[in-house]
């Protein structure tokens, strides 16, 4: 029976992607020599075997439910909260890292000589803290954001800090609850953050048209825990007066006339709805013509936002953090951009290299 | 390669049993030793060559000291084969820890193995010498012992002497088999069910800044790393020796529950048996031939655990932790050990248990500077005596941590003692559920 089960596993039919994990399974392809030499080539076969074990989901969901009945509060650093949220955990604050990634922007915005404004989006896990299970919470989030401000104080870098206006709101559905990322409704929130230091007023509510556009998104979070949760609600605000924005995709050479991608919703990360998800570099242009150009150096927390930063701008050039592989600095130059927002999630402040892409190569 | 992995539990085990109990008895060990001989290549293509050179010099050279009627000759060769031997080893993890960047095509210098195999080969080469060897061995049956795959990932380590007859007359039955796959289950959950999630909550305590980390939090996370070594290393000669087991091989236990240990002498003594004895046998004993005290006894011990600590890692933190626990047994041979005797039981392992925790904070910690931080907070001078967090990781691992903590004592072998006695089911049932939840946790 065991030989049988054995020969099944080897012989039957293999899917490439996991909704219930949202990725893609381990595939093999043909190895190269040092790949073979070092062990790298066995290492994939193992995690290829691992990935299509059978009964794989069954032994997820299993393994995550017997850990909750057994009292643990987190799964692979999301933890759940008593309101049924999922919420990724603090990581530790490190201050080498912090003070790093703020030596990369200042070198970038006084070496390039670009009007710079940054803005770190805080975590749920500070934003929401009442939500979070008794003695959970940790103050990293806050060390993160003093030690920017005492990187930029004094430089000229304009440091927003939405953190406050954020737990003003965070009763408004401004987070999903399965997804580490923020909501329409906390792009709404951002967007008002952002005003004063961008220039412009913002549209106010009413000036919106806005809808449910799916009730069934699972995000990041589920997949990590697999805890059995209501789906978020995607929500979608389009201006009344509805101006078609053009995305262009430069790399791929593809084009849109929205920033809205109902594809994806019938996908597991619907998330991807907001601009398509993640690209190295895209180009948003608005029927506006009030001459203005940014640059929004982001990563995928951005995504609620720039829909509604782009209602002020003639021309938006996004550039993905982890993604874009050209010279930034030159890209940014030749297309005479000056003024540069960088958009990104506060964690990013404490990852190795995650400004990398600033750097004049 | 990892007896943990799925390739090997539901690929390379199966298939090697089949044609390890399809061969005729003469052919096992070569059977065992071609099946060694895949699963290192598997995780270690480009080393295979230093195992199979490694097997085939040390045959050699015990061979010609079998041979030798001269005893100077006989000497020489000992003394110029272990130092060959050791010069690898110490090269090969030298380098390694001095070079950061390292040739485009190797993640590591240090085959995986080394330190088992040099040790085993080591082990042969002295027993040559004093006599205790029988007869020459063939090449098959040496590799086989050289090159065997359950227990060189992370030991046992096997002194040639005590598997000697076994690589001719062992003979497998079903009850032994069955056995096999009992330890063999049963070291596999204590890896991956206990150990794995310990070191989740040592790294979550470890991550905090030590000026910040409370005294509860420091001392729950030193507590998770020691029990996570420990389940690490000892699921690793469970599965070892099940697996030994179900290929007909009797080896002794490997550990013999630290936590009843009552002084750190005894401690060494319960832990990681093989790795002692054989420090013992071929460094202490070379060094100081009598237990007594005295200048030879301290650099014997001193000797024996710094080269222990570096046997588990390079750096100069494993340096402090071999340092650490020599001092500690000076003392305790010289003036302690009196005043041990004197009192209860219980107090002996209060003190054996403080004095050994504190010794895994150097393991722990991959500098010295690192270590005395983690102290500072562990007595009292980081971040107060209790915090949010101590409660959190408690609160959330109260089930992993009370398991943990039960496996430590004689609990379950008593348990399975007295079910064997009644019906194997009772045994059976709890095996394949811990099976399951192994497998569970392997593949998410």
């Amino acid at each position: 029976m065991f030989i049988a089960f054995i020969l099944f596993n080897i012989l039957r039919p293999l899917e490439d992607f996991s909704t219930l994990e949202n990725r893609y399974l381990k595939k093999i392809s043909k190895p190269t020599v040092s790949e073979v030499l070092n062990g790298e080539f066995f290492g994939d076969i193992e995690e290829y075997t691992n990935d299509r074990f059978f009964a794989r989901n069954f032994l997820l969901k299993f393994k995550s439910k017997l850990e909750y009945a057994l009292g643990k509060k987190e799964n692979n650093g999301v933890i759940i909260c008593n309101d049924g949220s999922l919420i990724e955990k603090q990581k530790a604050y490190n201050e080498e890292l912090v003070y790093k990634n703020c030596e990369d922007i200042i070198s970038f915005t006084e070496k390039g000589g670009f009007n710079v404004c940054v803005s770190a989006i805080p975590p749920a896990f500070e934003v929401r803290k009442e939500s979070l299970p008794k003695n959970a919470y940790n103050d990293n989030a806050q060390k993160i954001n003093s030690s920017i401000e005492a990187c930029f104080s004094g430089k000229n870098i304009k440091n927003v800090n939405p953190t406050k206006l954020l737990r003003k709101h965070s009763e408004d559905y401004i987070y999903f609850k399965t997804d580490p990322h923020l909501t329409s409704n906390g792009g709404y929130v951002m967007y008002h953050a952002l005003a004063d230091a961008l220039g412009y007023t913002t549209l106010s509510g009413e000036d919106f048209k806005i809808s449910d556009i799916s009730r069934e998104f699972l995000g990041e979070n589920y997949s990590k825990t697999l805890k059995k949760t209501t789906p978020d609600i995607l929500v979608d605000y389009r201006p009344l007066e509805t101006p078609r924005f053009k995305v262009e995709f430069p790399i791929s050479g593809e084009e849109s006339d929205s920033m809205y991608f109902p594809s994806h919703l019938i996908e597991r990360n619907k998330y991807s709805y907001f601009l398509d998800g993640n690209h190295p570099l895209a180009i948003i242009k608005s029927p506006n013509k009030n001459g203005k150009t940014i640059a929004i150096i982001k990563d995928s927390y951005a995504n609620t936002v720039v829909p509604f930063i782009a209602n002020h701008f003639e021309t938006i050039h996004m550039i993905e953090l982890e993604m874009f592989d050209g010279n930034t600095v030159q890209y940014l130059k030749v297309n005479n951009i000056e003024d540069v927002l960088i958009l990104c999630d506060l964690q990013a402040f404490i990852y190795e290299n995650s400004f990398e892409i600033l750097k004049n190569k | 390669m990892e007896f943990s992995g799925i390739s090997f539990l539901f690929y390379f085990l199966p298939a090697f049993l089949i044609l390890y109990f399809m061969s005729p008895v003469k052919h096992r060990n070569l059977m065992l030793l071609i099946g060694s001989l895949v699963f290192y290549a598997w995780g270690e293509p480009l080393f295979f060559t230093i195992l199979l050179l490694s097997a085939i010099f040390n045959y050699l050279a015990g061979k010609r000291i079998l041979n030798c009627e001269s005893k100077k000759k006989k000497k020489i060769i000992l003394t110029v084969s272990v130092l060959i031997n050791l010069l690898v080893l110490v090269l090969l993890k030298g380098l390694d820890h001095l070079i950061s960047d390292k040739a485009f095509i190797l993640k590591t210098l240090v085959p995986i193995g080394i330190s088992i195999y040099t040790l085993h080969a080591i082990s042969f080469l002295v027993e040559a010498y004093r006599g205790q060897i029988c007869k020459t061995p063939d090449f098959i049956n040496f590799a086989a012992y050289i090159c065997m795959f359950p227990s060189i990932m992370a030991g046992p380590v096997i002194k040639y002497t005590q598997i000697e007859r076994q690589l001719t007359t062992r003979r497998s039955s079903i009850e032994g088999f069955s056995m096999g796959i009992i330890r063999f289950v049963v070291g596999l959950s204590k890896k991956v069910l206990l150990a794995e999630n310990l070191f989740i909550l040592w790294n979550s305590i470890s991550s905090i800044n030590p000026l910040e980390l409370s005294l509860m939090s420091s001392w729950l996370g030193i507590i998770s790393f020691a029990m996570g070594v420990y389940y690490f290393i000892s699921g690793y000669s469970d599965m070892a020796l099940g697996l030994l087991k179900m290929l007909g091989f009797e080896l002794p236990d490997n550990f013999n529950y630290p936590i009843l240990s009552t002084s750190v002498l005894d401690f060494v003594k319960r832990w990681n048996i093989s790795l002692t004895t054989w420090f013992y046998d071929y460094i202490y004993t070379l060094i100081c031939k009598e237990n007594k005290k005295g200048i030879l006894f301290y650099i014997a011990m001193l000797l024996c655990c710094i080269s222990a600590g570096l046997w588990y890692g390079t750096g100069l933190n494993f340096i402090a932790f071999g340092l650490y626990f020599a001092i500690l047994i000076i003392l305790e041979k010289s003036f302690t050990i009196k005043a041990l005797n004197k009192i209860p039981k219980v107090f002996k392992m209060i003190y054996s248990s403080f004095f050994v925790l504190t010794g895994w904070v150097f393991f722990a910690n991959d500098s010295i500077y690192k270590a005395v931080m983690y102290f500072k907070a562990m007595f009292g001078f980081g971040g107060g005596f209790i915090s949010g967090t101590f409660l959190y990781d408690i609160s959330s691992n109260i089930v992993l941590l009370a398991l943990s903590v039960l496996s430590l004592f004689p609990f379950w072998t008593t348990y399975a003692r007295k079910c064997m006695s009644k019906t194997m089911s009772y045994v059976i049932v709890p095996v394949s559920v811990a099976l399951i939840l192994s497998i569970s946790y392997i593949v998410a």
